[in-house]
């Protein structure tokens, strides 16, 4: 080795250990380093690096050995074993620092991958090499398994190998564990664990060894021994035969009296993946696993085997369920559950620790759920009256509150089992005609009122009931006083919601209290709680049979609106006042499976326009106070508004008409801003829709609707020339812009925005379905046609090309004779793009004929895509 | 159900529940009977922190068809949920979730629940499901934050 040479690398070898080195530099050292090990003297710069004195130097030197190993794809020469050999040899003796001898270790097992075959007795050369060095042996052994574990292939010849080595591997294993050297045993059991996961049968064996070691005093040699026997029981059930697993049992009942606190985790562990298979069988060992439950002092959050515990309890309750042992152990699952609902009970905590909790809290409800299969009713009963008894026996100032908050709490977790049958409701009617609702009140704890407000929402379906409709008044009144305590103003808007929407007949005659309860708290509301309570008064005023009460009370609600309107606000207010009016005009709709009646049509249509507080030209009115606004999430909701009212057979003041709306539309459209077309033209889309089902669509809104066409509203304008060719087809043709909207339309299928295409294609489709639209469709077919095969001759992406396979599909189907004759020009009399040009006329030929024998069905795609791969030069792909 | 479609959603909903991601939940919807349809799961995943989705915890339901795992589950969040690769249906697009792309077998229910969560706050510019969040994303980042924090208030744990 060239002496200069050396000393460069060394150089590079303290820049690389030394402390302060910039991460740069020693980036820059490494591979620098690399180059060497690689280059043609690598050899020569390992042997020269394992000489010197310096472990890190030696470390490298090993190192390199390994790097050329590795690199050198031709037979390695007999003199580097030999070699390796000898400074593993120097490295035991001398002693080197371990992770060089480890190095070295690696770098021979390196070769014996590669040599295998030729290295019959590799464990009895290392074994003399080592001179019977026991520690040293089980180290080699443990690297020799790790390191084929982790090679990328299975090399059939090197497992058989390895195989053969079985029984001396075992050997040194049995024999290091029956010395009185805490040091080799645990090095004798990191061995075992990687050979008994590759031959588990073959050292079966020696794992009643290893289970007889549990009976040790040393903590980190049980430690290791149950962490290695819970690795192996799950997976390795070869090698668990009965009698294995019986001693394995009886030496974990016998240790689960084992009172030092340390041992707890680990043989919880392996308490718990045993028990898992065994656990009806094996009485002891369950009760083992209830007295971790109970016994444990700490907060549930510094458990570490809770999840483990809890996982143990849902596959017991499973096995019970798929054993078809009900009934037997349900006293256990009582207590199991009694036992969490103790430690789950609310303590003092942080923010952060409280989503731990609550999300342990929902496994928990999890494996509620799972037990009531088993425990049915009964599961209920205990929750309910664990709730009413402390509310009957004490006064509401001595209530146990988290008592009472983790049985609701559990009664939310039950929530979704209840049947279409409800007959859980008769037991859950006690909680809510106690007096819990009443004792809230004074209760201070939030977390608790939370859990409450919850369960309202969670029951939604018992105060629809018979039984439960006799509780919704007072279950209302608490929610809408829960309303003053902003943190609860979410969840109980909520429950308020779903409870107004699905009730609301019921609660009409209560609408004054409502309307004045939402008075008192409207200023002090959220957001979207304020749009929520809106939307809950609204569903009840919908309710109302007398048109001009209901008047009255929306106009209570519009004039508390328009004064919050009325001030010069911040966007985020307007919105949200302006999304609370969107919420009425939907909430006065009539529910969707309501029985129509004419006469109420008749009525509402004859009322709404000429009422006497001017409903609806003053919500007009306050949509136009906002037409001049530029910002586009004002502009949706303003059209939200008027939608709100657009599509309903039952009139409402939210009703405002077809030409108020298109009015609207066509002044928006013109004041833009262009970010706003969009949903100004989504608009006209819904107008078109709605007036359509209502049968009084005509060709003057859809006249007006297409004015509104535009480019700063490309999808949207594409849906609503798409919805008038559907609804009126006739319209779209006659219009006097019509060729100019077609045009539009061919020009879209050349944008890669997906949107546009989607919408452009869609577009054609419906218009090649349409016998009205025929006479337009031969006027502009070759238009179309022509810009369809630019795309598919390789300019669309390959993501769109089905996009324009679809209207080639349904042209081909619907006007085959035309079609085909567009086809042929644009694609082989006078090609439309030079890529297209650049193919062979044949191929084109081809393509067309194809085209024209499929007559639109479903191949046409894949011969599409097949010609724009062609196209693209991609024909093997 | 085909017993190996079975047997993986029994593997992984035994795997869920030894070990899932912090805030998750995941679970088989019951049927009409009161069993479990375990091809019908109801998830819920919590906003990442730190980024503008923290604070909300988001319902997602997976459909897995029947042939799962060879073929993907389908993933909706509710109708009309606000975000770029989000059909108006609810339906996610995830490469992760696409037979055709980077879909494979292996991938667990953990994974995907991951992935949508990792999803909601980048979204893939480059294969949108819905023109307002994607116009919003695209153009006016000002509405699409506004936006975004509506939704999470919306769906606030409490």
């Amino acid at each position: 080795m060239d002496p200069a040479e050396l000393s460069q690398v060394e150089v590079l070898i303290n820049t690389i250990y030394s402390t302060g080195q910039h991460p740069d530099a020693v980036k820059i050292a490494q591979r620098e380093l690399l180059k060497y090990q690689r280059g043609p003297n690598g050899w020569d710069l390992g042997q020269a690096l394992l000489e010197t004195s310096d472990a890190n130097a030696q470390f490298l030197g090993a190192s390199t050995f390994l790097i050329k190993i590795h690199d050198q794809t031709a037979a390695l020469p007999d003199q580097i074993k030999h070699l390796l050999l000898q400074w593993l040899q120097s490295a035991v003796q001398t002693p080197f620092k371990p992770f060089v001898t480890r190095k070295i270790m690696g770098a021979i097992i390196t070769l014996f991958f590669r040599q295998h075959a030729e290295w019959p007795d590799f464990l009895g050369d290392m074994a003399k090499v080592l001179s019977s060095n026991f520690s040293q042996v089980l180290v080699l052994s443990q690297m020799l398994m790790e390191d084929y574990t982790r090679l990328q292939q299975s090399i059939h010849s090197l497992r058989s190998a390895l195989h053969k080595m079985v029984p001396q591997v075992g050997t040194w294993i049995e024999h290091s564990l029956a010395q009185n050297d805490t040091t080799l045993k645990l090095q004798a059991l990191d061995t075992f664990l990687p050979w008994a996961s590759a031959f588990n049968h073959d050292l079966a064996p020696l794992l009643t060894v290893v289970i007889d070691g549990l009976n040790t005093d040393d903590f980190d040699l049980f430690d290791k021994t149950a962490a290695i026997l819970t690795d192996l029981y799950p997976v390795h059930y070869k090698a668990w035969t009965r009698d294995v697993k019986a001693r394995l049992l009886a030496a974990l009942e016998k240790y689960t009296s084992h009172s030092d606190e340390d041992y707890l985790i680990p043989l919880g562990r392996l308490v718990l993946v045993v028990s898992s298979e065994d656990a009806t069988t094996r009485p002891k060992l369950m009760d083992y696993i209830l007295s971790r439950l109970t016994e444990n002092p700490e907060n549930i959050l510094d458990d570490e085997l809770a999840n483990d515990v809890l996982e143990f309890w849902n596959v017991f309750v499973e096995d019970i369920i798929s054993g078809g042992m009900s009934g037997e152990y349900n006293a256990t699952i009582y207590k199991v559950i009694g036992i969490y609902w103790q430690r789950l009970q609310l303590f003092e905590m942080s923010d952060s620790s409280w989503e731990l909790f609550s999300s342990f809290r929902r496994d928990f409800c999890d494996f509620l759920e799972l037990t009531y299969s088993l425990l049915g009713l009964g599961l209920f009963d205990q929750l309910v009256s664990s709730i009413v008894q402390e509310l009957q026996t004490r006064d509401h100032a001595k209530l146990n509150w988290k008592e009472i908050e983790i049985s609701l709490c559990c009664l939310n977790g039950l929530a979704d089992i209840i049947g279409v049958d409800g007959k859980e409701f008769e037991t859950v009617q006690a909680v809510f005609s106690s007096t819990l609702w009443v004792d809230l009140q004074y209760c201070k704890n939030l977390r608790v009122r939370q859990t409450a407000v919850n369960v309202i929402g969670c029951y939604d379906a018992f105060f629809e009931s018979e039984a439960g409709r006799t509780y919704l008044s007072p279950t209302l009144t608490y929610l809408f006083s829960s309303l003053t305590e902003v943190s609860l103003q979410n969840i109980a808007s909520r429950s308020i919601q779903k409870l107004c929407s699905s009730c609301r007949e019921v609660l009409v005659p209560e609408y004054g209290q409502f309307l004045s309860a939402y008075i008192a708290i409207h200023s002090r509301l959220q957001p979207t709680a304020h749009q929520r309570i809106v939307m809950s008064v609204g569903y009840i005023i919908q309710a109302i049979e007398d048109l001009p009460t209901q008047a009255d009370a929306i106009n209570e609600i519009l004039v508390l609106l328009e004064a919050r309107l009325s001030q010069i606000e911040k966007v985020e207010d307007d919105l949200a006042h302006l999304r609370c009016l969107s919420g009425l005009g939907k909430a006065l709709r009539e529910p969707t499976d309501a029985l129509i009646l004419h006469a109420q049509v008749e009525a509402a249509r004859n009322y709404w326009p000429n009422e006497p507080k001017e409903l609806r030209k003053r919500l007009l009115c306050i949509v136009r106070q906002f037409i001049n606004r530029p910002e586009p999430d004002l502009c949706e909701a303003l059209c939200e508004i008027i939608k709100s009212g657009l599509s309903e057979q039952v009139e409402t003041p939210f009703s405002f008409g077809a030409d108020a709306t298109i009015s609207f539309a066509i002044d928006k459209n013109q004041l833009g801003p262009a970010v706003c077309r969009p949903s100004v033209v989504d608009l006209a889309t819904f107008l078109i829709t709605s007036q359509a089902s209502a049968k009084t669509l005509n060709t003057t809104t859809a006249f007006a609707s297409l004015s509104l066409v535009s480019g700063d509203a490309h999808d949207s304008s594409l849906r609503l020339m798409t919805e008038v060719v559907n609804k009126i087809p006739l319209a779209f043709v006659e219009y006097s812009r019509a060729a100019e909207l077609v045009d539009f339309a061919v020009k879209s299928l050349g944008f890669s925005d997906r949107f546009v295409l989607s919408a452009a294609s869609k577009f054609w489709m419906r218009f090649a379905s349409t016998s009205e639209t025929a006479p337009a469709l031969e006027q502009f077919g070759q238009q179309l046609v022509d810009a369809i095969a630019r795309q598919i001759s390789g300019d669309a992406n390959r993501s769109d090309v089905d996009y324009h396979a679809d209207i080639v599909k349904k042209l081909m189907a619907r006007a085959p004779m035309p079609t085909a004759i567009w086809l042929q020009h644009s694609l082989v009399d006078a090609p439309v793009s030079e890529r297209l040009a650049s193919q062979t006329e044949k191929s084109r030929k081809d393509f067309v004929k194809q085209l024209i024998l499929l007559r639109g069905g479903r191949q046409t795609t894949q011969v599409i895509v097949k010609f724009w791969l062609h196209c693209r030069g991609l024909p093997e792909y | 159900m085909s017993s190996l479609c079975l047997s993986r959603l029994q593997q992984e909903r035994k795997n869920w529940r030894k070990d899932h991601p912090f805030g998750f939940s995941a679970k088989p919807v019951k049927d009409e009977k009161g069993g479990l349809n375990l091809q019908v799961w109801q998830a819920r995943i919590p906003g990442k922190k730190g980024t503008q989705w923290e604070g909300g915890v988001y319902p997602v339901v997976l459909e897995f068809p029947q042939e799962y795992p060879t073929r993907p589950p389908k993933c909706k969040f509710d109708q009309g949920f606000y975000h770029p690769n989000v059909y108006p249906s609810g339906t996610v697009c995830l490469s992760l979730l696409n037979e055709s792309q980077d879909w494979r077998p292996a991938i667990t229910v953990r994974q995907i629940v991951l992935g949508i969560q990792a999803l909601l706050d980048e979204p893939n510019i480059h294969s949108p499901a819905q023109t307002t969040a994607y116009n919003h994303y695209k153009s006016h980042p000002d509405a699409y934050k506004r936006m975004v924090a509506e939704q999470v208030k919306k769906y606030a744990d409490y």
